[in-house]
């Protein structure tokens, strides 16, 4: 059994997100609260984190960083709303992939499936891409 | 379709799966039934319950060592105790040594983030011990040992 942490900021996402991640095998615990996401990764070890946010509430360390730390074998998703690409402001460390609603099962399974090696941000590319239009 | 369980008291800390019902059925009749999961960090706490009741577990929570002594004293269907080492007042170490002489059919399995296993060797009969964060499995198997 692999176990899911679901760290989303409103109940539609945070129930849409757990449905797909159920559909793929996992124990899903979602939760909209930051530091709940915290001291449960410093009890638990997971296999998987989605979060839609890499701000740590209680301190500069990134939110990123805290759950890799705390499951360092867990992938950890980010995932984005549109061209939100400024969220990540430099600082996301421990991201394996980013990806952009709306989730999809073929999309969390790409991620799955890339190796230790082969760390992939599938769509990370294109907001980025949009900020820099937008400064030009 | 998958089912959602709600644990203790927070319903944001749902848990779903696509197999739990799969799952309620992977512990043997035999095996422990009754979790008393002491920690006083109740997020935390709250997640692990509800993780571990996805295998088949009925898990009640409390927040420190004389609550859980307390438990144990009101239900006398509690097969085993997950407790945290560090917690303020009685340690989850004075606990379990109290369990023992209270109640010695009750499994022990403590838990920490800082105390190294090697100091609860000093002891005649070592207690089962998990490092936090701890897999979920690693729980399992302790408490099933």
């Amino acid at each position: 059994m692999k176990y899911a942490l679901v760290v989303e900021n409103s109940a539609l996402t945070c129930n849409s997100t757990s449905i797909l991640l159920a559909s793929l095998g996992y124990l899903v615990t979602p939760t909209f609260n930051l530091r709940k996401a915290l001291h449960a990764v410093q009890m638990i070890q997971f296999d998987l984190i989605v979060t839609w946010t890499v701000v740590n509430p209680d301190d500069r360390r990134a939110l990123s960083g805290e759950f890799k730390r705390h499951s360092p074998d867990a992938i950890l998703i980010l995932v984005m709303d549109g061209e939100s690409g400024s969220v990540l402001n430099g600082n996301a460390d421990g991201i394996d992939a980013v990806l952009q609603r709306p989730l999809t099962a073929q999309d969390i399974k790409t991620v799955l499936e890339s190796s230790d090696n082969d760390i992939v941000l599938p769509t990370l590319a294109s907001p980025m891409q949009g900020e820099r239009r937008k400064r030009a | 379709m998958f089912d959602t369980l709600n644990s203790a008291d927070d319903r944001s800390h749902n848990l779903q799966s696509a197999n739990s019902g799969k799952q309620q059925t992977e512990l043997p009749d035999k095996l422990l039934r009754k979790l008393l999961l002491v920690d006083d960090e109740a997020d935390g706490a709250e997640f692990a319950a509800t993780l571990l009741s996805a295998h088949g577990l009925q898990v009640i929570v409390v927040h420190s060592a004389r609550e859980a002594l307390h438990a144990l004293q009101s239900d006398k269907e509690i097969d085993a105790v997950l407790s945290d080492v560090m917690m303020p007042g009685m340690s989850g170490l004075q606990l379990a040594e109290e369990i023992r002489v209270r109640h010695p059919t009750v499994k022990i399995v403590l838990m920490s983030g800082h105390m190294l296993p090697d100091l609860l060797k000093d002891h005649e009969q070592p207690y089962l011990f998990a490092t936090k964060p701890y897999r979920i499995e690693t729980i399992l198997n302790l408490l099933h040992s």
